[in-house]
């Protein structure tokens, strides 16, 4: 439960399997810091998932390997695959439900 | 929760306002304080029936006195993004605060065809809005910026602190930038290039400019970057005879409707989008039960 | 501010050296224009708007809600409540065999609405049918993860061992206080507009012609030389640009002024030294080399030197002094 905060060495390895949300996010972001709440909260809600954390400031080459080019940047992904990718601020419900396409599509 | 959320302060804005709050309806109003700089700045108003040949700033008192005294706030905020979904409705970005409402209506008058051809498709690939957000993404690279005001010069100071090199286009008189590796390029962009990421800007002079970002540093988002799935048509928004858009719940009055441009029918469109919104609210009520 | 003494041996040499540059030493620091009677903006009662900071229990309950997230304890019961995350095995043939499927009862996530109520009830290990997407499926939930029903009382609050705060009670004050920091630290910043907008209108300055005409001379000519839409070749243009700028600078001579007044009064004067000081700080802090003096001196134009370290000190002053006054209302 809860979310793994990720850096350039480990990203590889914990989205190697099953369904993680990343949450690629920058210091001096301001919608960052709206988003980060929102993505706790459903961190602690849904457990099974890999919630990601990846500091782009701290992390370049990551960033640079997943073409982050505006944040936050979320990535959903499946089995180390990105699936769907969504730039900005997103409502609780939204993020659900691109979650939910990851599971059940 | 909010019932409804209102993009605009102009007499469209109020008009749905003042009819949404004698229903009693929860709102929030995003807008400025002034109002409308457009009706201010009209010389005479001829033909808004029972106040004949008002000037431009009379008028704008009245609407802030009526405003006042029905005890409407307006949210002086710039709201940068607005998100839907059929299960959570309309969630905004506004200055680092998120609201949610059921229902919207946009009143924001005609925003200048500033979009540049191209920037749609590359937002998020290299075209950005916010300097604080993505300016670190940008480090030691070659970046240009729009600057549409003044007030932004601060970003822009920003940005050239983090990448090599900073290609300017203020496109307001006086920038007070002067930085080694910012240049001041006079002409101004006529198309952003690039497919997976953006890669080149043409300019107006016909010249090509490789960057690895566009930083857009504009006060008003055109309502399409503003909520992407919204049908949008030569800068004017589709409404139907309720003032309904595309999207289930979001309504459209005054003057980014189309013509003609005057306070008496943006008066009217908002009294009509405001009734809209209660009819749809109650329906959607109804579902529930 | 840099002082001498602080100043490496290299950075010392370069500042000697620029003390005594004709474009630092020669020019006129102390104009004749100047705030000839002070306005005092810190007598001004605060606008309402400016005044108010008003933390909602909304905000509170935020935050506590953070504090019992974070003592969140997880559990494995036996059968699904709503609020559970499940995991379950896909028993039946199709699309979903051999896939891991996950339900969170009670978000209603789209394609797993019926799932999340048949799922409800049934214990680890028992196999049940219901429907996923449109398919219908046999399930066996494999394990059942739930939070602890942890609750914030005066034992959870103490583990956070802040001063003084040992009860519920005193926690929602502690955060009250927290968020009503945050909220004055934001709302200074436009006091400080205000109050130099204040001042810019009742203070008395004295605009002495010359000197005003001279400046708003030279920062025309400083933002024609960086805009390069204008070039000299085109004179007729260029002039008309020209005096544009001058005409526009004219007015803002007034709140230049006014910011070296306010400055001024917060004991802050540039002079020589405090110049050459100001250029070895920024020398130092943007890695260039000290003993490039061809190239510091190629950067350094006094009109534009004095505009930035006023504008920057009298914000500075204004802030602070916003900050004092809200203490006083608030």
């Amino acid at each position: 439960m809860a979310y793994i905060d990720a850096n350039d060495k480990n990203f590889h390895d914990i989205v190697a399997k099953g369904v993680s949300v990343v949450d690629c996010y920058g210091d001096h972001c301001n919608p960052c810091r709206i988003l980060t709440p929102i993505f706790e909260e459903i961190s602690t809600k849904m457990d099974y998932l890999n919630f990601v954390k990846l500091n782009t400031e701290h992390n370049p080459e990551i960033t640079r390997e997943y073409s982050i080019y505006s944040i936050p940047t979320l990535l959903f992904m499946r089995d180390g695959e990105v699936v769907e990718r969504t730039v900005g601020v997103l409502p609780k419900e939204m993020i659900e439900e691109y979650i939910a396409a990851l599971l059940y599509e | 929760m909010y019932d409804c959320a209102i993009i605009g302060t102009g007499p469209a804005g109020l008009s749905a306002a003042i009819n949404l709050k004698l229903h009693e309806k929860n709102i929030i109003w995003f807008g400025s304080k002034e109002m409308s700089a457009k009706v201010t700045r009209s010389e005479k108003i001829a033909n808004y029936p029972g106040l004949p040949m008002m000037t431009g700033p009379e008028m704008t008192s009245h609407f802030q006195e009526h405003a006042r005294r029905m005890g409407l706030v307006i949210e002086d905020k710039m709201v940068s993004q607005i998100m839907y979904s059929k299960r959570s409705g309309f969630s905004f970005l506004a200055e680092n605060q998120m609201f949610r409402a059921r229902s919207l209506i946009l009143a924001m008058g005609v925003v200048s065809s500033q979009i540049i051809p191209g920037e749609q498709e590359l937002v998020g690939r290299g075209v950005s809005y916010c300097a604080t957000c993505d300016g670190f993404l940008y480090k030691g690279k070659t970046i240009a910026v729009v600057c549409a005001d003044k007030r932004f010069e601060h970003e822009v100071i920003y940005l050239a602190e983090l990448a090599q090199k900073v290609y300017l286009f203020p496109y307001y008189k006086d920038c007070a930038i002067k930085k080694d590796n910012v240049e001041i390029v006079p002409n101004k962009i006529s198309a952003i290039n690039g497919i997976e990421k953006i890669a080149s800007l043409t300019l107006t002079s016909g010249e090509e400019l490789p960057v690895d970002a566009l930083f857009c540093m504009r006060s008003s988002i055109a309502p399409t970057t503003l909520l992407p799935s919204l049908t949008v048509e030569n800068g004017l928004i589709p409404v139907d005879r309720t003032m309904a858009t595309n999207i289930s719940g979001c309504f459209a009055c005054g003057d980014c409707t189309g013509a003609p441009y005057q306070i008496a029918k943006a008066v009217g469109e908002g009294n009509i989008a405001a009734h809209s919104v209660i009819q749809y609210l109650s329906e959607k009520a109804g579902k529930k039960e | 501010m840099l002082t001498p003494d602080q100043m490496s041996s290299e950075a010392l040499v370069l500042y000697q050296r620029l003390l005594h540059t004709d474009i630092i030493a020669n020019h006129k620091y102390d104009l004749n224009s100047r705030v000839t009677k002070f306005y005092d903006y810190m007598a001004d009662e605060l606008p309402e708007e400016l005044s108010t900071i008003t933390v909602i229990e909304d905000e509170i309950d935020s935050m506590v809600e953070k504090l019992r997230l974070k003592h969140l304890i997880v559990e494995h019961p036996e059968a699904v409540a709503e609020g559970d995350s499940v995991k379950c095995k896909c028993l039946s043939d199709g699309k979903y065999h051999d896939r891991p499927i996950l339900l969170y009862p009670g978000l209603e996530l789209p394609g797993a609405e019926r799932a999340e109520k048949d799922v409800l009830g049934v214990c680890v290990g028992v196999p049940f049918d219901t429907e996923i997407g449109e398919e219908k499926v046999k399930l066996v939930i494999e394990e059942i993860s739930r939070q602890s029903n942890t609750v914030v009382n005066d034992a959870l609050v103490q583990t956070e061992g802040l001063k003084g705060v040992a009860t519920v009670e005193a926690y929602r004050d502690w955060c009250r206080k927290e968020i009503e920091e945050k909220k004055k630290e934001a709302l200074s910043e436009k006091i400080a507009a205000w109050f130099f907008q204040n001042f810019l209108e009742k203070a008395e300055i004295y605009e002495d012609e010359q000197e005003k005409q001279q400046w708003a001379i030279d920062r025309a000519k400083l933002w024609m030389e960086m805009d390069r839409s204008v070039t000299a070749e085109d004179s007729e243009k260029y002039n008309a640009e020209l005096n544009e700028r001058i005409q526009d600078n004219l007015e803002q001579f007034r709140g230049y002024i006014a910011q070296i007044g306010i400055a001024n009064a917060g004991g802050i004067h540039y002079g020589p030294e405090e110049t050459a000081a100001r250029i070895v700080e920024s020398v130092t802090l943007f890695d260039i080399d000290y003993s490039d003096y061809e190239g510091v001196m190629a950067k350094v134009n006094m009109t534009y030197f004095m505009e930035v370290v006023y504008l920057e000190c009298t914000k500075e002053i204004l802030k602070a002094n916003a900050m004092s006054k809200l203490k006083e209302v608030v």
